[in-house]
């Protein structure tokens, strides 16, 4: 695991030094994204410059893959026991009401998120769950590999062009596919990230390697439009677990 | 009590809810067999990730089952006029919902149908449009 955490490092600072080649007058993201279903036409152009080899998981916006169903990755041995040892009821629990999504999948879950956009940051704040999300553009590195793990992760991002390109690291063991699977502490994602042609969508795409929990890289499509909305306050109340454990009894 | 078995969707209904919760709506709700109740509202709690809405069913034997039903998220649901005042204590409602997969007495709410005739819209059964179907 060492050995990939190096090579993750290693890549992060080839992203790092590939800010010298950012655009000077980079689109701005800034505004108000509701999620979409679908990505259109636009995101089909994403879709084909996903890595060749990436499992592209069909859960954008919410949608969700049954028991047992991993949208054709590979999980590792120790991730197959984990999923057929996970109990189901626990979701219903108070404990687990309010357990704070990660990166992947509260980006794609169907909630809405402002982005707030400065010259060497960025900042999404998420409706789901009110989490807060710090992109750094300055090209400052990535926190060191043994520093503390985090839900939102450690992201810092550049431009490619009119592309804003994200790698985040850091990231705490978080669920995965909304069936049982999580992702580990080792999860590498990147993210890339357009406006639509007409402004009024932004495109993204993830890709992910976890090793310790399924082989290659995963990847999902994603889509948001502009409205003229705000963020709502999410604060959970973990007094559904109650409710929902009582049902279950 | 009124329990019935609505429809048997096709799973591509389903897959057009986007029904991700906090929690999985695949592994704790059957998506292909809408189930309607006949109630009397005893609470409503409406604070996320999920609002539920407690109701007293009363069987055919005369009895009373106490029911709860789980609502989107309250974030969403604003979005479409819902508020914590929405359900009231003794309100008579007939509910539209997906039943829990372990048979208990709990259900994701899909409609309710007020006396009056008002209707509230939950978990859509049609195709999504931007938020409205969203979790």
């Amino acid at each position: 695991m060492k050995t990939f955490l190096v090579k993750m490092a290693s890549i992060s600072l080839y992203l790092v030094t590939s800010t010298l080649v950012a655009a000077d007058n980079p689109p701005n993201f800034s505004g108000f994204w509701a999620v979409q279903f679908t990505a259109g036409a636009e995101g089909e152009a994403l879709r084909k410059k996903l890595p060749a080899d990436a499992v592209v998981i069909n859960d954008a916006g919410g949608l969700e893959l049954g028991s047992g169903d991993f949208g054709g990755l590979v999980l590792s041995e120790g991730a197959k026991q984990e999923v057929a040892n996970y109990d189901y009821k626990l979701e219903l629990s108070a404990d687990y009401a309010c357990t704070t999504p990660s990166v992947p999948l509260y980006m794609q879950a169907p909630f809405p998120m402002q982005i707030d956009q400065a010259d060497k940051l960025l900042v999404i704040r998420m409706e789901y769950f009110d989490m807060v999300r710090v992109i750094y553009l300055d090209g400052r590195p990535h926190l060191p590999v043994d520093a503390p793990h985090s839900k939102n992760g450690h992201s810092i991002g550049h431009w490619e062009g009119d592309e804003l390109v994200v790698d985040t690291t850091h990231i705490s063991a978080g669920t995965f596919l909304n069936n049982g699977f999580s992702h580990s502490d080792d999860l590498h994602l990147v993210e890339r990230f357009r406006l639509s042609a007409d402004g009024k969508g932004l495109l993204g795409t993830q890709v992910s390697e976890d090793p310790t929990v399924f082989t290659g890289k995963a990847a999902r499509v994603l889509a948001w439009s502009k409205r003229n909305d705000y963020i709502y306050p999410y604060e959970c109340d973990p007094s559904f677990g109650d409710l929902g454990a009582e049902a279950a009894e | 009590m009124k329990l019935t078995a609505i429809s048997a969707c096709a799973g591509a209904l389903f897959f057009s809810l986007a029904a991700q919760a906090h929690h999985s709506f695949a592994v704790h709700f059957v998506s292909d067999n809408l189930t309607e109740l006949q109630g009397t509202v005893t609470g409503f709690r409406f604070s996320n990730p999920h609002g539920v809405i407690s109701f007293d069913v009363k069987k055919t034997d005369g009895t009373v089952e106490h029911w709860r039903a789980e609502t989107n998220s309250p974030n969403s649901l604003r979005r479409r006029g819902w508020s914590k005042d929405s359900f009231k204590v003794g309100d008579q409602i007939t509910i539209v919902g997906f039943p829990a997969r372990d048979n208990t007495p709990y259900m994701r709410i899909s409609k309710a149908t007020f006396a009056d005739g008002r209707e509230i819209i939950g978990q859509g059964m049609a195709a999504p449009t931007q938020d409205s179907d969203k979790d």
